[in-house]
């Protein structure tokens, strides 16, 4: 299909271009759409995908509105309120998507490499667990771009009316979380971690998990990298970020949930709230209301001062998951 | 879907539609994209390339399915300054990049035609109306300009002069 062909094209070709070059810019009703499908199933089969490229319409009216859209000085803007409904509602009807055909939640993340050094001080994630670059530098494939809604779609599923398992009186009308302390990278929380990073590392410890912080498309993930160390024997874990947001524990606060396998995975364990008071590097132990045996999926959200015992879910800024 | 909202949401309120339905379409359309994934074919045009037009398609099966139409009175002046691939937006690629040379290169009043139709939704009586062209020659223009930034980004024809 070109512009030559146009100018000598049959009445049939002129017929079969304009119906193309219609669908693609104003659409068709139903007769039209019967007549392009005969007239395109009448076509000779090595013809279909040549000059009658049936998609290049498509994809010229998908150019020019791009041209346009990035050259128009005043594009519509979307407000902060309707993108949180658009992304609550799509998050919502994928998950409903999902429930008869759950893609694992860890499709797109790969193996931690034990053999690997253990990840320096303020240095990016890296390999798949690296937060996805913005146009124009580095855009993902659309199966990882697609798997990562798939991830967001599960984790939607899976956290819909979570709360955590908490004993006694800790129950959801109980008594808030406790909130997990952070500290200086020198303290000693900083070693622990950086022993159960070590731990993580060695090929004669296989009981201590390492897992790589992946961002989400929450604002306060930019650029934030950072890693999740889990001891199931001592029953004692610790977060490093990189790079997440200063809280005002006044108006918001991070909060940490651990997926369990030999728990539902509708109620995940809270790992203790906890702030960021610096910018830089911050290591938070990880406060697990109950035991935790095989964790598969840590996530960080952000939620109102002291924490919650449901969470509504708006804000998940982080996520940390197996294979 | 944050780096995406934005271009849809401008698509859809381009397309006519606002307030909840502008935002039923973009969820529809992210749904769609779902959907569609395993379509995507990253050696025949680039995911930006891809997410528009599926969203094209939705937002034109949505409005026929409405009878919305843009208002022309809208545009204050049709006539398009596309320059030759230099933009202010992040998500611009080189594919898009390309594409504004190619439609620069276009004649001016097909430019303006094929913009009128694509980006900004019209029909094309509305363009025949809007421009005081006969509806045939905006078929044409629409037809033609169509095929003919096709053909450059195929060819790479003359991609790299200066338009005329």
């Amino acid at each position: 299909m070109n512009a030559q062909t146009d100018a000598n094209a049959s009445e049939h070709d002129v017929r079969l271009l304009h119906l193309l070059a219609e669908r693609a810019t104003e659409g068709l009703d139903l007769d039209a759409e019967d007549e392009l499908a005969d007239r395109l199933a009448g076509l000779p089969d090595d013809m279909a995908d040549g000059p009658w490229d049936v998609d290049a319409f498509d994809e010229a009216a998908a150019l020019c509105t791009l041209v346009a859209h990035a050259h128009d000085p005043a594009p519509e803007a979307l407000g902060d309120d309707a993108r949180a409904r658009i992304e609550s509602s799509v998050l919502a009807r994928l998950a409903r998507l999902q429930e008869d055909d759950v893609v694992p939640f860890t499709q797109d993340l790969a193996p931690i490499d034990r053999d690997a050094p253990p990840p320096l001080p303020g240095a990016p994630a890296s390999g798949v667990f690296e937060r996805p670059v913005d146009f124009p530098e580095t855009r993902l494939p659309i199966s990882t771009w697609s798997g990562w809604l798939a991830a967001a779609a599960c984790l939607a599923l899976a956290v819909a009316g979570w709360w955590p398992r908490i004993d006694g009186a800790d129950g959801p009308a109980g008594m808030p979380p406790v909130r997990a302390e952070i500290d200086a990278p020198t303290s000693s929380v900083a070693a622990r971690h950086a022993s159960f990073v070590e731990r993580a590392q060695s090929p004669e410890d296989a009981e201590v998990g390492l897992w790589m912080w992946v961002a989400t498309e929450d604002p306060a993930a930019e650029g934030v990298t950072g890693d999740v160390v889990w001891s199931t024997q001592d029953q004692e874990g610790y977060m490093r970020f990189t790079g997440l947001p200063v809280n005002d524990p006044t108006v918001s606060q991070y909060q940490l949930w651990i997926f369990d396998r030999t728990q539902d995975e509708r109620y995940p364990i809270d790992g203790g709230v906890f702030d960021v008071d610096e910018s830089g590097e911050a290591i938070v132990p990880i406060q697990a209301k109950i035991s935790v045996d095989e964790p598969f999926l840590f996530a960080v959200t952000v939620e109102p001062p002291g924490g919650v015992v449901v969470s509504s879910r708006d804000r998940i800024v982080l996520t940390a998951a197996t294979t | 879907m944050t780096r995406y909202a934005n271009l849809l949401w401008s698509l859809a309120r381009r397309h006519g539609f606002q307030g909840s339905e502008a935002e039923d379409a973009v969820q529809d359309i992210f749904i769609d994209l779902w959907k569609s994934a395993e379509r995507f074919d990253a050696s025949r045009a680039s995911e930006l390339t891809f997410i528009c037009m599926i969203a094209r398609r939705r937002l034109i099966d949505r409005r026929r399915r409405i009878q919305r139409r843009p208002q022309a009175d809208s545009l204050d002046d049709s006539h398009f300054e596309i320059s030759d691939g230099t933009s202010n937006h992040p998500e611009v690629v080189a594919e898009v990049q390309m594409a504004a040379k190619a439609i620069a290169r276009l004649k001016p009043k097909e430019r303006d035609v094929v913009l009128l139709s694509t980006y900004h939704g019209m029909s094309h009586g509305q363009i025949a109306d809007h421009t005081g062209l006969p509806l045939g020659t905006v078929k044409t223009y629409v037809r033609r300009g169509l095929m003919r930034v096709r053909e450059m980004l195929k060819s790479g024809e003359h991609l790299q002069e200066q338009p005329t």
